[in-house]
């Protein structure tokens, strides 16, 4: 009677944890008793509880922890490039200002002496600069966000391997007495699932029911010890370093050996993927500045003179996006617009301002060998099959994960169903049992009323 | 889970048709097919370098169409100027009649200048590059050009260029057209020879000299040839200077300057000068001797000694028009006797002119005509190919516009059967689902 209270009560525990993540459904194995020996034949002795197993196959756990990592990892990675495909608009945007741009020097080429023309050419190209300042703003305010992400996401981390490590000292205190950890086993699980959600981490089995948790050849969890990291560090680009400290308390940069889960591929997205955005809207813009200013200082302007810069000139490719501005003086005053190509050409000549037209279809050796348009599109086009790959990879990945997940409820899950059938049964078995006690109540009771 | 995880795809699904339903695009994001946007980007790029070229052509319009009808009117200017000239190649119309047609070739002159200054959105039409301000100017003799001979390009096509203007100096001053003609020359020419209304064929000159005048050393240096400062600036070597015009084989008109200097009582050195520009095409003002320095000797009552004096031919050389030089034969200049000599005032009292130019002048009009008629077919072949660069552009823009559609645009029929489907799919699921979850043990336990 014992034992079927026993599975009665594991039955009350699996329905009550039937949507606890995590869970792994908990079955009570019955074994007939030792017979004992009477009078020459065997005689049942009933049943015995062996013990109360997680119903867990061990392979689909460990293909869910390395699709965790694949899963945590192709995330994180969709999320940051969708908030980027934003600031490269379908329409307008960086490229929009570039042909505006360069439509007002082809209406400045058509009326070279016009006033509104000349103004509209400042215009436009502070449109230009604007444009370029703000997208170039938005790649690295992205880049931040993923920044302070990583730094959030470590925390996290440190919470969940400290709390392993907490649960592989009480797994191993609880089972070295025989008993079974079934529950902790389910926590840790779950928390062995986000870590490698987080950062990918490889989890291996220990013999006394431990696990020991690494990543990249990096310990996290080895026993009861726990490593933890730190972002606090602020790297050359403004930007939080991973730093390792090792549960004996070393520590080390780990920016680039963390490369799987969250935080690698926020790592990832972070030093690579927007890095080189940034560098390729800073290379643009320096080549943009770059050879509207020597085209337009070929030029002589309105007055006369010799054409100076257009754009202020930028010395370094580094942060150049942010930096380009409308030369000061040429803003204030639209005529010095160098649009002629020979000082006593004017006002109606326009063969500089078709020079700098020109600039539109002309190929740039710094910008291997593409127009400026042609560069800035193949940068947004790079950032559209980013995206979308990562789209489709993250859409892969969590398609196998939820597959793997169901296979796993499949084994693991609370079949309310099943468990109703079993508190049936057991219940039947119980009342039978009583029943069986109360017929040898009846049967004692007649013998001692025999007896009385 | 996977309950849940269907239906949100299935919402998914309906969600992103219905975007594309309700934008009517078919890509919406970047990530949505990035080959194709980044395609329809480049199309869009060059769609907006077509209408610039619109823009441009447009813009070339005005200029040509007004440039096309000054030179239509210059033509006929200049077509009734040949018929005045035609009815006065007789010589039995009276000076009145000539002054009248002067007159009136004058009031031609005058309308042909006004209309090379034409004026098209603040832009001197015939001013070349240097179009800020009137081209032509009047000068005390001549029309000076002040504009320069640039050609301001358009770009009207991917591949070309369309030139806009007509430089005057080509147009008007005939530079660098094969026997070009400045018209206003032309014109100017052909009224003074019509005001002159001289029959005779040889150049007379009756030189008066001035017996009072010391003898000096003559010219110095000597034969030099080449620039020279301004006759009057050389007067103190030159004790008479004076201008006579005469007309080259091609019509066109030279002032040359004679210069004298008295070497002994009854000896007299003279030279010949023409302006640079005029025979050499060099710079105005700076003057060129045409002739080598000759020798005049009078006897001693006055009369000329033709004997003892050197007297050159005098040649213009090196015309500007490549034209065959001219020669005034020594014997053509006549030189009054000694009743001059005596008159200390009187320089030079006759300066010629014939009836043989203004059959000159005509055939000057002739080559005018052509040329003001060639420059104004050029443009009418440009505003021609502005038409068709127009409706090229048109075209490829239409064709440009067709394909991003193609890429960006949704097929609205197809957007909105896959929405519909989609959200019937979506219905089903939920239907089909709230079907699997509801059957329980449970409840039949009750």
């Amino acid at each position: 009677m014992k034992a079927q209270q026993l599975a009665l009560q594991t039955i009350g525990h699996n329905i009550a944890n039937s949507t606890t993540p995590g869970f792994s459904r908990q079955r009570v194995d019955l074994v007939s008793a030792h017979p004992s020996l009477e009078g020459g034949v065997f005689v049942g002795q009933g049943v015995d509880v062996e013990a109360v197993t997680r119903i867990v196959d061990r392979f689909v756990e460990a293909e869910l922890l390395g699709l965790n990592g694949d899963a945590g990892y192709s995330e994180t990675e969709s999320k940051a490039l969708d908030s980027i495909q934003e600031i490269f608009p379908l329409s307008g945007g960086v490229n929009g200002a570039l042909s505006e741009f360069f439509g007002a020097l082809s209406d400045l080429a058509n009326n070279p002496a016009g006033l509104a023309e000349r103004i509209s050419v400042i215009a436009k190209a502070r449109g230009l600069s604007e444009s370029l300042a703000q997208t170039r703003q938005l790649l690295t305010s992205a880049q931040q966000n993923l920044d302070h992400d990583m730094q959030s996401t470590v925390e996290r981390v440190n919470l969940v391997l400290a709390q392993i490590a907490g649960l592989n000292k009480q797994i191993a205190f609880t089972e070295v007495g025989g008993e079974f950890a079934n529950d902790f086993r389910d926590r840790r699980q779950t928390l062995l699932q986000e870590i490698t959600n987080l950062m990918g981490a490889t989890v291996r089995d220990d013999t006394n029911g431990q696990v020991t948790v690494t990543v990249g050849g990096l310990l996290l969890v080895g026993t009861d010890r726990y490593a933890s990291f730190q972002a606090d560090d602020v790297n050359l680009a403004g930007l939080h370093a991973l730093t390792y400290v090792s549960p004996d308390g070393t520590s080390f940069d780990a920016s680039t050996l963390v490369t799987g889960g969250k935080i690698g591929s926020l790592l990832n997205a972070r030093d690579n993927a927007m890095q080189d955005m940034i560098e390729r809207v800073d290379l643009f813009a320096k080549n943009l500045v770059d050879e509207v200013n020597a085209r337009h200082a070929l030029g002589f302007d309105l007055i006369g003179n010799a054409g100076g810069n257009l754009f202020n000139p930028i010395a370094a490719v580094a942060g150049a996006a942010a930096t380009v501005e409308v030369d000061a003086a040429l803003a204030a005053d639209p005529r010095l617009i160098a649009a002629a190509a020979a000082p006593d050409a004017l006002p109606g000549d326009n063969r500089n301002a078709l020079a700098l037209v020109d600039l539109r279809s002309t190929t740039l050796g710094a910008l291997g060998g593409q127009t400026l348009e042609d560069y800035f599109l193949a940068l947004v086009g790079d950032v559209g099959v980013q995206v979308e790959g990562a789209q489709r990879r993250f859409e892969f990945q969590q398609e196998l994960l939820t597959r793997t997940q169901t296979r796993r409820e499949s084994v693991s899950g609370v079949n309310i169903d099943e468990e109703m059938t079993k508190l049936i049964q057991f219940q039947r078995a119980f009342e039978a049992s009583s029943l069986l006690v109360r017929s040898a109540d009846e049967m004692y009771q007649a013998l001692i009323e025999m007896a009385g | 889970m996977q309950v849940i995880d269907g239906l949100q795809r299935a919402y998914q699904r309906v969600a992103k048709a219905q975007e594309v339903v309700t934008t009517g695009r078919r890509i919406n994001h970047l990530a949505d097919d990035p080959i194709e946007a980044t395609r329809a980007f480049r199309l869009r790029g060059f769609e907006e370098t077509l209408t610039q070229y619109q823009r441009n052509i447009n813009n070339t319009r005005p200029l040509l169409e007004e440039a096309d009808s000054v030179l239509g009117d210059a033509v006929s200017g200049l077509t009734r100027a040949r018929e005045l000239a035609l009815a006065m190649v007789n010589d039995t119309n009276s000076a009145v009649e000539r002054q009248a047609t002067a007159n009136e070739i004058h009031q031609i002159f005058l309308q042909v200048l006004s209309q090379a200054n034409t004026k098209v959105e603040n832009r001197f039409l015939f001013g070349g590059f240097r179009n800020g301000a009137a081209p032509f100017v009047l000068g005390s003799n001549r029309v000076d050009y002040l504009g320069d001979n640039g050609e301001i390009a358009i770009q009207t096509n991917p591949t070309s260029t369309l030139t806009i203007n007509l430089p005057g100096s080509a147009a008007y001053q005939g530079a660098g057209v094969v026997g070009g003609q400045g018209i206003f020359d032309v014109l100017q020419d052909l009224e003074n020879v019509l005001r002159g209304n001289s029959a005779a064929n040889a150049i007379a000159l009756a030189v008066s000299l001035d017996a009072t005048v010391a003898p000096g050393g003559g010219f110095s240096p000597p034969d030099v040839v080449g620039t020279e400062a301004a006759p009057a600036t050389v007067a103190a070597e030159a004790d008479f200077s004076t201008a006579i015009t005469v007309f080259d084989s091609q019509g066109q008109a030279h002032d040359l300057h004679f210069l004298f200097a008295k070497t002994a009582a009854t000896t007299f050195k003279y030279r010949v000068f023409a302006d640079a520009d005029e025979i050499t095409g060099g710079t105005p003002g700076n003057w060129v001797q045409v002739a080598p320095e000759g020798t005049l000797e009078f006897n001693g009552d006055g009369t000329f000694n033709a004997g003892a004096s050197a007297t050159t031919d005098i040649t213009l050389i090196g015309l500007a028009d490549g034209a065959p030089d001219i020669t005034i034969a020594g014997a053509d200049i006549s030189f009054a006797g000694s009743a001059h000599l005596n008159d200390p005032s009187a320089v030079l009292t006759l300066a010629q002119t014939n009836t043989n130019g203004l059959h000159a002048q005509i055939g000057r009009l002739d080559a005018a005509l052509n040329q003001i008629s060639s420059f104004r077919a050029e443009v009418g072949a440009r505003l021609n190919s502005a038409q068709i660069s127009a409706d090229a552009v048109r075209i490829l823009k239409d064709r440009t516009v067709g394909q991003r559609s193609q890429i960006e645009d949704a097929d609205v029929l197809a957007a909105y059967s896959d929405f519909a489907r989609f959200q019937n799919a979506f219905q089903a699921a939920l239907q089909s689902a709230s079907q699997l979850v509801r059957p329980s043990l449970l409840d039949f336990l009750r």
